[in-house]
């Protein structure tokens, strides 16, 4: 059984305390709600969600999105966004997780990444020695989006090369992300060469691509 | 009055701000004697531990009204059982309970049992109640009420929809096809089709075949090719890879190229010596990279008039020339990207796979005709291979849409095992009973495999191109 490997990588600091959080929790609920309904995805999709603040949590460990129940997601009052450390876990996530093709095992699909962030990596230094860490696990795509005015877009540029823009961070676009998450996610199931990144479809007119 | 009514009392006019002087003794004494203050004095302790009592009983309902349960997701048809178990799930003060569920649902709580279970009949988000009183609640106490969330999933069967491809498109074609061919003394079948997740979004069946035999020479060809799902003219790289195929085997046959490498098989044949063998291998490493590297040609070729880039078209390619001898059937094959080819022999259950897929780290990733150094350094020279059967069942070219669920990993294709059960189950081994009588009339054959194409395998909804000489 092949697998898409889904992770979610979610700005849980201080400053998503709120609306925005509410709104990523809907954004969620919505994302899991589309996905059921494509029969590609129910078969083959499996997702992982990991918050950052100060603290980096594998709120759900991979799990098929069949038998998926969204955790319950907090923020603390305020503190560091600890990107870098994410990313870390992810890494490691990414290694014990995903199952690798060999002679006797069929591999899973290139895993997808979605990040979220309404600001900026506070360990900007661990988040530079991990980037071309994240870059060599040939993830099938990667997406790095800035939400609100106080997100910046050029440290996710590091990152990676799709990077979206979302103006404001309230509940309708935040909304429309999550509803082009779940619409890239069902293009995952594509036979591709060995490094070329996946198309991702266009985002709607509230997420801007940052070039 | 007991001991402890009149410590009470005593604590009472103290917390008051009336202490009993010590010449008051027998006054009080005499004092909580008296019936009505007897009678306040019960009232008060009892109403104090109703309080208590009342407190005590909220807080152990709120504690089961706080409890996170959750209740594994149900899917529509698929049978669902849940033993509700409330001590495991930290429910120790619960009494009597009752579900609630709607019978629309289609499952129901089942007492004797403890479980919820039955065969969900609609998808959705659904609210379930869980009726419960606490231990030591009377049987005619009213139930508090408990609000658990359960998830049903559609059946995926149903979410697949149909939706025709565009036929103005220029590289359209049928999104199902198959022929039969008579092939000397066998007879060649092919069937492909399109997978549900194109027919789902309207897409295009990327997949192609292609045969010809040649009674004259005896000579047959059977190619089948899977079209990049990331390409956006892949089905047209196929297509024109399977077609050049054909058409070099043609003019393979119509040259004297054909008539050297009939020698070379001709001396291998009469002996099969390491010289002669080594003599034939080049020939066919000759002749058939000759039509592997035309295929690639002819999709540059296409590519370049029409803008395009190349791995616009990438395909795969897998194609067999076979003809008979005395000796037995000789057959030779070029395999570039995923799917598989074998010669199966039903009597002994064993398989010839002719050579390995090329398979990535990850699902989908795979080489492709197209890419360019297929043909650099000789590298094509592995993806040749020839063998000579004195008898066989059936020889199998087959797309990743069949290998995929069929075989699941590399090392399976390898394994007899798993060629005798797809041999099985293309004799109706199968869910479905889906079989092919590969006794019957060629249109029968053809029919059955098309519908033999349609099985289900979760994940699995490719392209599915299968050709079978038999």
């Amino acid at each position: 059984m092949r697998r898409l490997p889904v992770y979610l990588l979610l700005d849980t600091s201080g400053s998503m305390r709120g609306e925005r959080i509410e709104a990523v929790k809907n954004g969620l609920q919505v994302l899991v709600s589309k996905l059921r309904q494509d029969p590609f995805a129910l078969e083959s999709v499996w997702i992982s969600i990991i918050t950052f603040d100060r603290e980096v949590k594998q709120l759900l460990p991979l799990t098929a999105l069949e038998s998926l129940q969204l955790p319950e997601i907090t923020t603390p009052e305020s503190g560091p966004t600890n990107m870098g450390a994410a990313l870390e876990m992810l890494c490691s996530k990414l290694d014990a997780e995903v199952a690798k093709g060999s002679d006797t095992q069929k591999g899973d699909w290139r895993p997808l990444l979605f990040l979220m962030t309404d600001g900026k990596p506070s360990d900007l230094a661990a988040f530079r020695e991990v980037v071309p860490k994240v870059k060599s696990k040939n993830l099938a795509a990667l997406v790095a989006c800035a939400a609100g005015a106080e997100a910046q877009d050029s440290f996710l540029k590091e990152l990676t090369d799709n990077v979206v823009h979302l103006d404001t961070a309230d509940s309708s676009t935040l909304m429309s992300f999550f509803k082009w998450v779940s619409a890239s996610i069902g293009t995952g199931n594509k036979s591709v060469g060995t490094t070329e990144e996946i198309q991702l479809p266009p985002p709607p007119a509230e997420v801007h691509v940052i070039i | 009055m007991t001991k402890h009514d009149q410590s009470f009392i005593e604590s009472l006019l103290r917390h008051k701000g009336n202490t009993v002087r010590e010449n008051q003794q027998a006054l009080f004494e005499k004092f909580i004697q008296e019936e009505h203050i007897l009678q306040a004095v019960q009232m008060i302790i009892k109403s104090q531990n109703d309080i208590v009592e009342s407190w005590k009983e909220r807080s152990m309902i709120d504690d089961i009204l706080q409890k996170h349960i959750t209740l594994p997701n149900g899917r529509v048809n698929k049978a669902y059982n849940f033993t509700f178990d409330p001590a495991a799930l930290g429910l120790q003060e619960m009494g009597d309970f009752d579900w609630s569920i709607p019978p629309e649902l289609g499952i129901a709580f089942d007492e004797a049992t403890n479980t919820i279970s039955g065969i969900p009949k609609q998808q959705g988000e659904f609210i379930l109640s869980l009726l419960f009183r606490l231990k030591h609640h009377p049987a005619d106490r009213a139930f508090s009420e408990k609000k658990i969330h359960l998830v049903v999933n559609p059946d995926p069967k149903s979410l697949w929809q149909y939706l025709p491809s565009d036929k103005e498109d220029k590289y359209w074609q049928p999104d199902q096809d198959a022929v039969t061919l008579p092939f000397g003394d066998r007879k060649l079948v092919i069937a492909s089709k399109r997978g549900r997740s194109h027919a789902h979004e309207g897409k295009f069946r990327d997949d192609s075949f292609g045969c010809d035999f040649n009674t004259e020479k005896g000579w047959g060809i059977i190619t089948v090719a899977d079209g990049a799902g990331s390409a956006k003219y892949s089905r047209k790289g196929a297509k024109i890879a399977c077609n050049a195929a054909v058409t070099s085997f043609q003019e393979l046959l119509a040259s004297d190229r054909i008539t050297v490498l009939e020698e070379a098989l001709a001396a291998y044949l009469g002996d099969p010596n390491e010289d002669n063998q080594k003599k034939v291998s080049v020939q066919f490493i000759e002749q058939l990279g000759k039509l592997a590297f035309i295929a690639q040609g002819k999709i540059k070729q296409e590519a370049q008039d029409n803008g395009a880039e190349v791995k616009d078209y990438a395909t795969t390619l897998i194609f067999a020339l076979v003809k008979k001898y005395a000796a037995g059937y000789v057959i030779s094959s070029f395999w570039v990207g995923d799917g598989g080819i074998g010669i199966y022999q039903d009597t002994t259950g064993e398989a010839f796979v002719m050579g390995t897929p090329d398979s990535g780290e990850f699902a989908g990733q795979t080489r492709f005709l197209t890419m360019s150094d297929i043909f650099a350094n000789g590298a094509y020279v592995n993806r040749i291979r020839f063998k000579v059967v004195p008898d066989f069942t059936a020889l199998l070219l087959m797309t990743d849409g069949i290998t995929d669920p069929k075989f699941q990993t590399d090392a399976n294709l390898q394994k007899n095992e798993v060629w005798r059960e797809l041999w099985k189950d293309l004799n109706g081994t199968n869910e479905d009973g889906a079989k092919v009588n590969f006794a019957g009339s060629p249109a029968e054959v053809q029919e059955c495999l098309l519908s033999w194409l349609d099985f289900w395998s979760p994940g699995n909804h490719d392209d599915r191109t299968i050709a079978i000489l038999y």
